[in-house]
């Protein structure tokens, strides 16, 4: 038998096995790629579910309820808001100029 | 012997020479076959090194190079337009080629195996929260051809589900048909006590349902869907192709907030309460955009169950009903009168006397029995000096000008409920006197807050529109100059500092406006008590931001109003509240301190000549002090 033969022979076995073990683990990854596809869309569902939820409870109908039933706040009044203006600032003082002790003339 | 050796030699030699040549042929003869059948080897195990060397090369490099950026994952969809990647590509398109949109979207959003594909698009309020969107839920279907007990299991359903008919379930479970619904769109609960019946021959099929979780607050702006998720009133129908519309998922933004829409839903249902009426309405909108903040009508119903409304819940009174406005009218009455220059603010009419045309005759609510100023004219709400007014201005005039502010079209919105105003035919005088103080002339409350608008902004039409940003930049004719958009701001603003409109104040916010309180058409003319009360304001008057518009529909006096029922008794006070309260949520600060102008000397020095009896036009110089 020539020793040629015999290596090619190996090397065909080899390559087939190797083929058929990445073909396997493409397999693997594509099912993993189906599977998570498929947990997004539940989760993307649930999403939208909940949108619609939060919204339902964030009414400013139930807000309002809730908040007549548990707190003691009342609408807010212009009156309560004011601008800067309005508060008074306290004088500026003019800062004592520092003069170089070179400067100063005796 | 040498001889014979050499021979022996040679012989062997030749021997040798014909031996090798004999082999060399025979090698050559051995080695065609075998040599061609080596190379043909070679060559096919080249070609299968060949092939595994390139397959092994390019394993090698998914693997354990990293993947370029085209083969990358691309970011999460959001379900919300990103307007930072919209505008570089869209702004290549024209804002009318939507083929062309349709696609740059496809490429923007790198559509996943993973997406949910909804079957129609969310509706949402401006600032986002979910106003209308399609939940799937399971529908109940029985299939009765092996049918047993159908009326133990038809009492078993009723039990479960009350809304259904038992006659009618039990019929249909009888009917030995394949294909029969029992009950659509069931909530989740109810499918789990339906499914432990354990009844075989029901089954659920999951179908997407329209959900509002606003309930009614909305309800006339939305409008509701039929069985197939096809929208049948309101936006729902209007816009119905854009939210079917599955290649774009993006919800649908109205212009709408939700805050301000529950405000007046609330003041709006308050001031129903209290005066006893039979209906409301009322209009949030801002003013620079034409973008319509809130819209109610009362009375509602409940979008899920359209089919439980009656006509009276189901109109919507802000777009469709058209009424005689009553006094509110008179803000454009006096704006032409100003615009065609036929008077100015320091004129008047004498009021002190009836009017008396063919049969009828118009007064005043409140009599002065006295000359009257443009101011007080307009303040009072002087039904004798209005027609005084008009008669300057003339029928022709008249026509143009509220054809031009809109009031002879119907109205321009996103619904399908849309009223057109009804107007005499032929226009004669005492149409003409009668239209000028609001009656006469049927409009809708969305034509006023439009020609409202426009005579308080920038005297330029602009159209109200319920989506955000539903107005692109349009530059319309002008219809009145900036001068009288000047004054008539502030003559709003005196009819609640003086005027008929003083409850109508809110400190601090320069609130400006005109009430009304026109007597209802009824059967055999008008009748006496029947009223529609309204109050037409804006805020801050000497920069209009916003407008709110109320309308009360046969409002009855209570023992906190004396008894009136009247526009600045029943609506100002409405839209005082409902200003008070949306200010602070909208980050307007109030302005406590308001200077007095020219006009409040003026207003202040008739008042003094009146009391001293003195009446009629007078010179600015006797009040002005510098």
């Amino acid at each position: 038998m020539k020793s040629s033969a015999l290596y090619i022979v190996v090397f065909v076995t080899a390559a087939i096995f190797g083929l058929n073990h990445f073909k396997f683990e493409v397999r693997e990854v594509k099912n993993e790629v189906k599977q998570l596809e498929r947990e997004l869309k539940k989760e993307q569902n649930s999403l939208h579910v909940l949108e619609a939820e939060w919204a339902y409870l964030n009414r400013p109908e139930r807000l309002q309820r809730l908040s007549q039933k548990y707190f003691t706040l009342v609408p807010l009044s212009g009156t309560q808001l004011v601008t800067m203006k309005t508060i008074p600032q306290p004088p500026q003082e003019e800062e004592p100029k520092i003069v170089p002790a070179a400067r100063v003339v005796p | 012997m040498s001889k014979s050796r050499k021979i022996n030699v040679t012989q062997r030699a030749t021997k040798k020479a014909s031996l090798a040549t004999r082999s060399k042929k025979a090698v050559h003869a051995e080695q065609g076959p075998i040599s061609q059948c080596r190379l043909r080897i070679a060559c096919v195990g080249a070609f299968f090194f060949f092939c595994f060397s390139a397959i092994s090369y390019r394993v090698v490099e998914l693997t354990v190079f990293p993947p370029s950026d085209g083969d990358k994952i691309a970011a999460p969809r959001s379900t919300k337009p990103n307007k930072d990647n919209e505008i570089p590509l869209m702004a290549l398109v024209e804002h009318n080629d939507e083929a062309i949109r349709k696609v740059l979207n496809k490429l923007e959003k790198e559509v996943h195996n993973s997406d949910i594909v909804l079957p129609r698009n969310n509706i949402t309020d401006r600032n986002g929260l979910v106003v209308a969107t399609s939940l799937e839920t399971a529908s109940l279907y029985a299939d009765t051809r092996h049918m047993k007990r159908p009326a133990e299991v038809a009492a078993q359903l009723k039990k479960i589900l009350p809304q259904i008919d038992l006659k009618t379930t039990e019929n249909r479970l009888k009917s030995g048909r394949s294909f029969v619904w029992i009950k659509r769109n069931l909530i989740p609960r109810e499918q789990e006590k339906v499914n432990n019946l354990g009844v075989p021959g029901l089954h659920f099929q999951q179908e997407y349902t329209r959900v509002y979780p606003q309930r009614e607050l909305l309800s006339h702006v939305l409008g509701f869907v039929g069985v197939d998720n096809a929208g049948l009133a309101g936006i729902e129908k209007y816009e119905d192709e854009k939210l079917r519309d599955t290649d774009i998922q993006r919800p649908l933004e109205l212009s709408i907030d939700l805050r301000l829409q529950y405000l007046l839903h609330d003041q709006l249902t308050r001031t129903v309460q209290d005066f006893k009426a039979i209906g409301a309405a009322g209009i949030i909108a801002e003013v620079k955009t034409g973008e319509i903040l809130a819209m109610s009508s009362l009375p509602d119903f409940d979008p899920h169950h359209p089919a439980k409304a009656n006509a009276d819940t189901l109109f919507n009174r802000v777009s469709l009903g058209a009424y005689e406005m009553g006094s509110t009218f008179k803000t454009f009455t006096l704006a032409m009168a100003l615009e065609y220059g036929t008077t100015s603010l320091h004129d008047g009419y004498d009021a002190s006397r009836p009017i008396r045309i063919a049969r009828f005759t118009i007064n005043d609510t409140h009599p002065k029995y006295r000359w009257l100023s443009i101011p007080e004219i307009f303040a009072y709400s002087s039904n004798i000096g209005t027609v005084k007014m008009i008669q300057d201005v003339g029928i022709e005039r008249q026509k143009g000008f509220l054809q031009k502010l809109g009031f002879m079209d119907p109205i321009q919105v996103e619904l399908p409920e849309r009223a057109a105003p009804l107007y005499p035919n032929p226009w004669g005088q005492i149409n003409m006197m009668t239209i000028s103080y609001g009656h006469g002339m049927s409009v809708s409350p969305l034509h006023l807050v439009q020609a409202f608008r426009t005579v308080i902004d920038d005297g330029r039409n602009k159209r109200l529109t319920l989506l955000r940003d539903g107005n692109t930049k349009e530059d319309n004719e002008r219809i009145v100059s900036r001068e009288t958009v000047h004054n008539v701001q502030r003559m709003l603003r005196m009819v609640v500092q003086y005027g008929t409109g003083r409850q109508g104040d809110a400190p601090g916010y320069r609130v400006g406006g005109k009430t009304g309180t026109a007597e209802k058409v009824k059967a055999g003319g008008y009748a006496k008590k029947a009223m529609l009360s309204s109050f037409l304001g804006a805020f801050p008057m000497e920069d209009p931001q916003y407008i709110i518009y109320v309308v009360v529909d046969e409002p009855v006096g209570n023992k906190n109003t004396y008894g009136y029922a009247t526009g600045g008794w029943v609506a100002a006070p409405t839209v005082s509240r409902i200003i008070s309260q949306m200010a602070p949520m909208l980050g307007i600060a109030p302005e406590l301190n308001e200077a007095p102008d020219e006009m409040d000397l003026f207003w202040a020095e008739t008042q003094k000549r009146a009391e001293q009896g003195k009446s009629g036009k007078f010179h600015a110089a006797t009040y002005r002090t510098n």
